[in-house]
């Protein structure tokens, strides 16, 4: 059993990070939200909806989900891997062209965009994903250890990106993460999980020796 | 469903495009054994439909001409030829009248060279009543007395019609054997496309399109695919068709219009390819990619 007797509520534009080991259900609860799974017991409600009942298609539209994988289409541009992700939804070019733009500016390519991902580094290719999962607008911004793979600067790059989201689009972010410092830094709602269940959840939370304390 | 807008044609047919550039060789390979397919098969419906012409003509020519024996008249053998076994009539031929139908047909120079100079005497048409047991209706025929020579295409005739008799019966089992190797071309194609683009299916899923808005793509893409292997095929048959025509015509003259035009073939192939690529592609992206909005 990944979860068990796991209960949340996160309040509309809250940041929250999701902590803990390798295997203790952080990616099941947020793959639980965005419909990749169900669970077998209790429910999920985002807004009024329950996920249950609601098509996953429709429930990933108002959704950004980013991996620790980029992911990205190695035979389109920096420009069209972000625009890819409006492009699938029929959004017409013109606004996916003002909304690609705007996103690269964002994640600090504006210069880059006709590059390949071969052609970027590591902490560059995943501030692309980062764009394409905000091309769309999202309230909710999933990140499952996006950071994991990246050096200390190009995870902040990443978490100034998702922050500016946050305050400014009042997007709220469910961040999946192992990483202590950047979780110290930001001081905010700490959720940690162990074999499948909440064992701390702190406002403004510190996580220091593996325990999470309040800030 | 969110309505199709021109900005998602637009789109899914440069994502089509770009895949079929992307997997060259796979939708080559596709296109060539596709258009093959629909060759033999439109193939086997022209040879089909022409053979039943052909069977058709034939059929009128299983009749047994009976010439009187020297001395002869012709109109006194009409009753003990009506009465043998398997006969179902008999018609009297006025010599003359049979030289001035058949000219036209094949050049009075053909005829002369072709037919000794007594072809064209009375003589009597016996129409059987089964061609396919001519020979032993001859047999009596040839018994009667005033009966001169007969002839009779010598199973000639009774050979071909058995064979367009039969490849019309295994023309269907024929023609379903095309239809499955063509589907099953364009499945293991557009199975072949769908695992060259998993990660474009599951950036579609993360933002939010349906299943059937992902299979969209492979469909579009099935489609273009099945439409060019038709329209080469189409090509083929319109250059080929004539030619052939040409051919026969000056082979065997009195067939010279009475083939059937490709058209008709061309036609059912245009229809054919597009739709057996669709449901390939239908069939490979359920089967990846599912229907269901999970």
């Amino acid at each position: 059993m990944a979860l068990d007797n796991v209960s949340l509520t996160v309040p509309a534009g809250e940041w929250v990070f999701l902590v803990g080991a390798s295997g203790t259900g952080k990616t099941t609860l947020l793959k639980l939200l965005y419909r990749e799974e169900l669970a077998d017991e209790g429910r999920v409600i985002i807004g009024d909806r329950d996920v249950a009942t609601v098509r996953g298609s429709l429930l990933r539209r108002s959704m950004g989900i980013i991996f620790q994988t980029f992911r990205l289409l190695e035979k389109k541009s920096a420009f069209e891997n972000i625009a890819y992700g409006a492009e699938v939804l029929a959004v017409p070019p013109a606004v996916v062209r003002r909304r690609t733009e705007e996103i690269l500016e964002l994640v600090g390519l504006a210069d880059k965009g006709h590059r390949l991902p071969s052609e970027l580094s590591g902490g560059e290719q995943q501030r692309v994903a980062v764009g394409r999962a905000l091309i769309n607008r999202p309230q909710l911004i999933l990140a499952d250890e996006p950071t994991g793979d990246l050096d200390p600067e190009n995870a902040d790059r990443v978490i100034e990106i998702l922050d500016t989201v946050h305050r400014e689009q009042k997007a709220t972010v469910l961040f999946a993460t192992h990483a202590v410092d950047l979780v110290n830094r930001l001081a905010r709602r700490v959720v940690r999980l162990r074999e499948g269940r909440v064992i701390s959840d702190a406002v403004g939370g510190y996580w220091v020796n593996d325990e999470v304390t309040e800030g | 469903m969110k309505s199709l807008s021109w900005w998602h044609v637009f789109y899914r047919l440069r994502d089509a495009r770009e895949g079929i550039a992307r997997n060259t060789w796979a939708s080559l390979a596709t296109v060539v054994l596709l258009t093959l397919t629909l060759l033999l098969f439109g193939g086997f419906l022209w040879l089909n439909a022409n053979l039943t012409q052909v069977a058709t003509l034939l059929e009128r020519q299983v009749q047994v001409r009976v010439f009187p024996a020297e001395g002869e008249a012709a109109d006194a053998l009409t009753g003990p030829l009506a009465r043998v076994p398997g006969v179902r009539s008999v018609e009297l031929l006025d010599g003359e009248a049979v030289y001035a139908e058949l000219a036209p047909v094949f050049g009075e120079e053909t005829l002369m060279n072709a037919l000794p100079t007594d072809a064209f005497a009375d003589s009597l048409s016996v129409e059987l009543a089964d061609p396919t047991q001519g020979g032993a209706v001859v047999d009596q025929i040839r018994t009667i007395t005033g009966v001169g020579e007969v002839i009779w295409g010598q199973g000639f005739a009774t050979v071909l019609y058995r064979i367009s008799n039969g490849l019309q019966k295994g023309g269907f089992v024929l023609i379903i054997g095309f239809f499955v190797a063509a589907l099953l071309m364009s499945l293991t194609a557009m199975q072949l496309a769908v695992l060259n683009r998993e990660v474009e299916i599951q950036i579609q899923r993360w933002v939010g399109v349906s299943p059937w808005g992902i299979r969209t793509q492979f469909l579009i893409e099935a489609f273009l695919l099945g439409l060019f292997s038709s329209i080469l095929a189409g090509a083929v048959f319109l250059y080929m068709g004539e030619v052939i025509q040409n051919a026969i015509a000056s082979l065997v003259p009195f067939m010279s219009g009475q083939l059937k035009s490709p058209m008709l073939v061309i036609g059912v192939v245009l229809v054919t390819g597009p739709v057996l690529a669709l449901l390939g592609g239908g069939l490979a992206s359920q089967r990846s990619i599912g229907t269901g909005d999970r």
